[in-house]
């Protein structure tokens, strides 16, 4: 193996660290220099990210050792599918995130702004270690980095609002984290070990004790506060809401990657088939996403502030992943990742477009959209084609995935699942329905000032619209990472 | 037969579709611009689907599969014989509507042009979609874009009655689109496979009871744009929209599309002979029928001109259900054929209405008497399209009415005959009372409105009435509906 391409995992996390120390300093010497080294950093990311998919797609999965210290006494990341492409999909829509939003954000002011910049950076390099780690101590620490970024960001306005919606998720996500130690702690006492490949091999002889049973059950319980499972999904209408600008892109990305350690923890940690022995994961985390699904989606029906409405359909989708992945065929993994994408592009952007909607117009609730499509036309394009994803409409990302996972249901002789997540369509058609009606069918009464938004955000917003109309049709070039990624996870252990 | 891969099957697509985008992008500023932008890919869109045509009378047929969407499913373009039928249709219809459509907007002087045209050519593409599907994904795509382009042109005039009716549209149709999907689903985890084959793919996977299941699954998925009792609701109230919407797509583009699904389902899904060997035949014939009587009997009390002939559609697209279920080669030859000489005549009919709403703005049958008068041309063309689809000889009705009931005779399920005869009689009794009024019931203003009623609303109609006739009088002519159906007949039930 090439020499440069080993140090990729290890080069992927450590560049949003290293910019976040030095971002500061050169920030406050220079006006509004943040948002640059930000761009540079991030889109070096971008490119580390795709070479280090590509140099996985050809050679297979690898190991990194940090500072070459084999586990168990190092610390050991794993570059595998699974990591490579949601690798790439966090600094992808990082990257436009970042690329949308301003060099001074208004409702923060120049100096937060600093602030805001690096704790974003933080959160994306926890996140992206998260992916690749292969150390469950290490995933613990790196989700309390991102965690503690993500609450300050949601924070950052400073009005009441914000801070007692970061003060809501504070409470939810760190009683999450102190289940997620304790989970921690019943496994490394029970195995002696905190390499997740070790503890794969010593787990079998003593999966049946209660101490493995409590830890395997506090890591679901604490991990399903992060990724916002139903019914642990309180925390995310007033955080969506009340953040700043662009913040609810990356939450968007960092359920992902609290799914990811689900994944971790169920299929590489515990094995399929060893998990289903311990729990019974068809009916435990099928269930749980299903009902999700259809909660969340009447949330979202009854909500008029559209942020906290695409909150509320975060969590539906949550819950078709974790549907998805209870399904534990290679199908319904590869639905499930595939999903993940497909929801993180459209969701990501469905916010870019209504934070222009908030900036541009200050409208955030479904009745002031009546007519907006006259004044703002290309943003409401990219929001149309976003919802027709998100309700899961043809020649869209949300269509293949969704299919993915409902014939994956059908195959594991589970078709009612199926039937919930197509009926799921509909439900979701009501609340984006009333939207794009109020915008292109009802003449409204906007005050003529309002103008398009600004060729700098149309851009990213374009190309996220673009990529959910590709991911529609193009699905084979993502499944060539997800189907070995599927296959690898349920081939026992990783 | 000789297949040739090649990217031709997307062209007459991408015409369509790249008139939206012109269109879209000229804006309203230019509507002139954009009527020549219509008029001309409809005009060439037309002569390329002509020109395919008669390479696939001749035996080829074009495919083409670009990306592979699930495994074992590409997306897949593929013209057959069926196919080019259906597009042919679609494409000529969407010709003549064109025209009519530039008449009728302009003098309505209505808003929204732009989003209107727009619209108009994304469906039109998208019925051509269907047209083409390869396999049942690719068909399923499209049908879901023709169900999201219409809704904008049936809300058209943004009221609260027309936005109502729009969401009555989308949620009936949205509705069956996930059934169907579902449906689509489950045939693919039984097989694999989602490909349109000349004999079904699913013989021999599942029990009988799951097959029946699945049919019926089907039928309900597709039921609803075909516009089977009682999955019709939507469709008077889709009459809200501008008359040249009605005529085109609530007459012929959507319901036909539903119809035309309905029909590979059962030849190219199921197979024929697994169709009979399943015994759903006889439950969708009575379903059928019933269509057909009930539709006629609520289209009479109907005094809205639209909306009886929406009932009056209803009932005539179970005709080609009928003919399917009936099994019997002349029966299943009179419903294909139906499918084309329905669309001409129905649409003469909405063109007639259209003329009226725009030359006197009324729209109650009860305001037309002694009209004929008046307007001598439009009552001509309404009377031909009115006696045709009573299924008097020498219009294009008679020829597939008699097919129909040659049919039910092979079949030996004399039933039907009285059925379809009672149609036509309920069928007579819906359509003769305003003919009689409007030539000989007195009116007390006289005025000659026709005039006012521009060329490019009276030619189409014109033309239409005229093939009405031509189809009924020379039905054997090379290259007409009939000389196709017969053919498909012949290849989906091998003799």
């Amino acid at each position: 193996m090439n020499g440069m391409f080993v140090h990729l995992p290890i080069l992927i996390i450590m560049i949003p660290f290293a910019a976040a120390f030095i971002g500061p300093p050169i920030g406050f010497l220079f006006r509004g220099c943040i948002r640059r080294i930000v761009l540079i950093a991030l889109s070096l990311n971008l490119i580390c990210s795709i070479l280090l998919a590509l140099q996985v797609l050809s050679s297979g999965p690898f190991d990194y050792y940090l500072s070459g210290v084999a586990p168990p006494l190092g610390i050991a990341l794993y570059a595998d599918y699974l990591g490579a492409v949601i690798s790439v999909l966090i600094s992808g829509i990082a990257l436009v995130a970042v690329s949308y939003s301003a060099g001074i954000i208004p409702e923060l002011g120049e100096r937060r702004t600093i602030f805001f910049y690096v704790l974003l950076l933080l959160a994306i390099g926890a996140m992206q270690g998260i992916v690749f780690t292969a150390d469950i101590f290490t995933l613990f620490v790196l989700f309390e980095i991102q965690a503690i970024s993500l609450y300050g960001l949601v924070a950052m306005r400073g009005d009441g609002k914000g801070l007692l919606a970061g003060y809501k998720y504070l409470l939810i996500g760190s009683a999450g984290s102190a289940m997620i130690l304790i989970g921690i702690g019943f496994l490394y006492i029970s195995t002696g070990t905190l390499n997740m490949h070790l503890m794969a091999e010593l787990l079998p002889p003593v999966s049946g004790s209660y101490t493995v049973l409590a830890g395997l059950a506090l890591l679901i319980a604490g991990l399903s506060t992060k990724i916002g499972l139903f019914p642990l999904h309180i925390w995310m209408p007033e955080a969506y809401a009340y953040g700043p600008s662009i913040f609810p892109v990356i939450s968007t990305i960092a359920l992902k990657v609290g799914v990811v350690a689900i994944i971790r923890v169920v299929y590489t940690i515990f094995g399929p088939s060893l998990a289903i022995q311990t729990i019974p994961l068809e009916s435990t985390l099928a269930l749980l996403g299903a009902v999700a699904i259809i909660i969340c989606s009447i949330l979202a029906i009854r909500q008029m502030d559209i942020r906290k409405m695409f909150a509320y359909s975060s969590g539906a989708n949550i819950g078709c992943i974790m549907l998805g992945l209870g399904i534990a065929t290679v199908p319904g993994i590869e639905g499930a990742i595939l999903h993940m994408i497909t929801h993180a592009t459209a969701k990501a952007g469905l916010f870019l477009c209504a934070d222009a909607f908030l900036i541009q117009a200050g409208i955030r609730y479904v009745h002031e959209f009546k007519g907006l499509s006259k004044a703002m036309p290309y943003t409401m394009a990219a929001f149309s084609i976003a919802a027709i994803s998100m309700v899961g409409l043809p020649l869209t990302g949300g269509f293949m995935s969704k299919i993915t996972i409902a014939s994956a249901a059908i195959a594991d002789g589970i078709t009612y699942y199926a039937a919930i997540l197509l009926f799921w369509t509909l439900l979701s058609a009501v609340y984006f329905y009333r939207i794009l009606k109020n915008a292109y069918f009802q003449e409204g009464t906007l005050s003529s000032t309002i103008r398009e938004a600004p060729v700098r955000v149309l851009i990213p917003i374009f190309i996220i619209s673009i990529a959910t109309i590709l991911l529609g049709f193009f699905v084979e070039s993502p499944m060539a990472l997800i189907r070995p990624a599927a296959e690898l996870l349920l081939g026992g252990g990783i | 037969m000789t297949e040739i891969y090649s990217c031709i099957p997307a062209i007459p697509l991408c015409i369509s579709l790249g008139a939206a985008l012109i269109i879209a992008l000229l804006g309203e500023r230019v509507r002139h611009l954009n009527e020549g932008v219509t008029i001309a890919a409809a005009g060439l869109k037309f002569l390329l689907i002509t020109l395919l045509y008669t390479s696939v009378v001749g035996g080829a047929i074009w495919l083409w599969t670009p990306v592979t969407l699930l495994p074992g499913v590409p997306f897949s373009l593929k013209i057959d014989l069926f196919g080019i039928y259906f597009a042919l249709l679609s494409s000529l219809l969407w010709l003549v509507t064109s025209v009519y459509s530039i008449g009728y907007m302009r003098s309505l002087n209505e808003h929204a042009q732009t989003r209107y045209y727009v619209c108009f050519a994304i469906c039109v593409a998208a019925t051509v979609g269907i047209a083409f599907s390869g396999n049942l994904l690719t068909f399923f795509i499209f049908y879901e874009i023709l169900t999201l382009a219409t809704y904008p042109l049936v809300v058209h005039s943004q009221t609260k009655e027309a936005l109502a009716a729009g969401r009555k549209y989308l949620t009936y149709l949205l509705s069956g689109g996930v059934v169907f999907l579902f449906a689509i689903l489950l045939t693919y985890t039984t097989t694999g496979t989602l490909d349109f084959v000349n004999g079904g793919i699913l013989s021999g996977s599942g029990t009988t009871e799951f097959l029946r299941i699945l049919f019926f699954i089907f039928l309900i998925g597709v039921g609803v744009k075909t516009a089977i009792m009682p999955l019709h609701g939507w469709l008077p109230s889709a009459m809200v929209a501008p008359t040249p919407v009605s005529a085109l797509l609530h007459a012929v583009a959507v319901v036909k599309a539903g119809t035309f699904g309905l029909l590979r389902v059962i030849f190219y899904i199921f197979g024929v002979d697994l169709f009979m060997e399943i015994g759903v035949a006889p439950i969708l014939a009575v379903i059928a029928s019933f269509t057909i009587i009930t539709a006629s009997l609520m289209a009479l009390s109907q005094d809205n001109l639209k909306m009886r002939l929406a009932y009056s559609t209803i009932s005539q697209l179970s005709y080609i259900v009928l003919g399917a279920a009936l099994l019997a080669p002349a029966a299943l030859e009179g419903g294909i054929a139906h499918l084309m000489h329905q669309a001409f005549m129905k649409i003469t009919l909405f063109f007639c209405a259209g003329a009226i709403f725009v030359g006197t703005g009324k729209k109650l049958l009860s305001e037309m008497h002694g009209m004929a008068e008046e307007m001598p041309l439009t009552w001509a063309a309404f009377t031909i399209g009115g006696l045709g689809l009573i299924g008097i000889p020498l219009t294009a009705g008679f020829i597939t009415k008699w097919y129909l009931i040659g049919g039910s005779l092979d079949a030996g399920q004399p039933v039907f005959v009285i059925i379809l005869l009672t149609s036509a009689l309920l069928n007579a009794a819906y359509f003769l009372p305003p003919i009689y009024h409007a030539y000989f019931s007195s009116q007390e203003k006289k005025e000659t409105l026709e005039r006012r009623v521009s060329w490019c609303i009276k030619a189409p109609i014109i033309v239409c009435a005229i093939i009405v006739i031509l189809l009924g009088t020379i039905p054997y002519a090379p290259y007409f509906p009939l000389e196709s159906a017969h053919e498909i007949v012949r290849q989906i039930l091998r003799i």
